[in-house]
């Protein structure tokens, strides 16, 4: 049965050489790695007896650290590629340990910080002032007579009572109407005189079909003000 | 009544304007918007409000006022914690991981910096620990850097200025200071200019 150990936990190969040197107490120079390097390995190797995993780093910086060593027992060429040097990873492991150094730093203040309690923003209900609107009392006007029109001609009082038909409309047949509706009139025709009854379904239908045939590129669509009623012509041969 | 006690008095009430504002705020406030607020230069809130977050600082306080860049937020005293605790129930983040910390050293000193520049410093894969400092919103990704799999550049935010109380990147303590073994033996040394208790 395997059991799981727990080791100290060293972040990486760079912090368990930095334990190592720490506990030998030297500096960090390139005889301290070299003086390091089995203690390196025995560690692994017991790592590896305790069924842990090691992490891939852990495996390369053990290489290098033995490349290290064997090139330190060669006399020094001068074409040297110098790759890995040992000089490298001096730097290497100095800039570890300010890193390291600056992150324990940062724990405390950060821990510290951790009790200084802010509120979140505030979510005050709403009161926002009005604001002052311009209307013009004749356009006021002006819209409320034609939706008085409008709401005539839609609900012209009709004799009680009355059977209510469902009425049915098809984009072919309003088609139809928009174009002999074109016809008779000569040459322009508005979208509420092609309408006969005002219905709700009508206007859609009708609309949808003067949509048809504006695809068709068989007529031609004005507008002169939003929700104004739309000018239906019909476009001419010369310019299709 | 002379000029300077007229000064005097002026003063105070933008303190108490200030205060209100900040309040009710609760979030961070900027400098120039607290000087719009009351109709006064921004050089000059500037100076009434480090003599605020200076007034603050008295014991017989438990508010103190943080500034970040150029915003201000009202904030309980870190030392208080254990009392307010007591009453106010709060979902504290739990500390960050010595490989975050790490990370986020790296980060704080060498910005904007890619994952492989920080994976070289520490000599392993960081991946995991920089998605945790992204979701905790202490760094972000800033651009990319032209090189070959246009890596993304890693850089610390505001809430990392304020959970590290800084007022900004320059108050960052002085790198070399890490280098020397002093500063390993014995962080304490290098800290305390705040005068609050560890």
């Amino acid at each position: 049965m395997a059991y799981t150990v727990h080791t100290e936990c060293f972040e990486g190969p760079l912090d368990l050489l930095l334990h190592l040197i720490q506990k030998n107490e030297i500096d960090i120079c390139e005889i301290a790695i070299a003086q390091i390097t089995g203690e390196y390995l025995r560690t692994i190797r017991h790592w590896q007896h305790l069924n842990l995993d090691i992490a891939s780093e852990f495996i390369v910086m053990a290489s290098r650290l033995l490349q290290i060593k064997s090139r330190s027992l060669l006399p020094k060429r001068e074409d040297e590629d110098g790759e890995l040097s040992e000089d490298d990873l001096v730097q290497q492991l100095k800039a570890y340990q300010a890193f390291k150094n600056a992150s324990q730093r940062l724990e405390q203040v950060m821990e510290r910080e951790s009790g200084g309690i802010y509120k979140d923003p505030e979510y005050l209900p709403l009161c926002q002032k009005e604001k002052i609107v311009q209307i013009d009392p004749l356009a006021l006007q002006h819209y409320f007579e034609r939706m008085l029109s409008k709401y005539e001609q839609d609900h012209t009082f009709r004799d009680p009572p009355q059977p209510i038909e469902r009425e049915s409309y098809s984009v072919e047949d309003q088609i139809q109407v928009i174009r002999e509706a074109l016809i008779n009139s000569g040459k322009v025709i508005s979208f509420s005189q092609t309408l006969k009854n005002h219905r709700r379904s009508e206007i859609v239908v009708t609309f949808q079909a003067l949509l048809e045939l504006y695809k068709a590129n068989l007529i031609c669509l004005e507008q002169e003000d939003v929700f104004g009623d739309i000018v239906i012509s019909r476009r001419t041969a010369v310019s299709g | 009544m002379d000029e300077q006690q007229m000064i005097m008095l002026t003063n105070q009430k933008i303190v108490a304007r200030f205060e209100g504002i900040l309040f009710a705020a609760g979030d961070s406030v900027k400098t120039a918007d607290l000087a719009q607020a009351v109709a006064i230069e921004e050089g000059m809130a500037q100076k009434i409000l480090e003599q605020m977050a200076q007034e603050y600082q008295k014991v017989s306080h438990g508010i103190r006022l943080v500034q970040t860049e150029k915003s201000w937020q009202l904030s309980t005293k870190p030392e208080l914690y254990p009392f307010i605790e007591k009453i106010v129930s709060i979902n504290q983040h739990g500390g960050l991981s010595r490989a975050a910390l790490e990370t986020l050293s790296i980060i704080a000193y060498r910005q904007p910096v890619t994952r492989v520049d920080i994976e070289n410093l520490r000599g392993v894969s960081s991946s995991s620990s920089i998605k945790n400092l992204l979701d905790r919103g202490l760094i972000v990704e800033a651009g990319r850097k032209d090189a070959p799999g246009r890596p993304f550049y890693y850089e610390t935010t505001a809430a990392f200025l304020k959970s590290a109380h800084l007022k900004s990147l320059n108050e960052l303590p002085d790198f070399e200071n890490f280098y020397s073994k002093a500063s390993q033996k014995d962080p304490e040394s290098i800290e305390g200019e705040e005068g609050l208790p560890s």
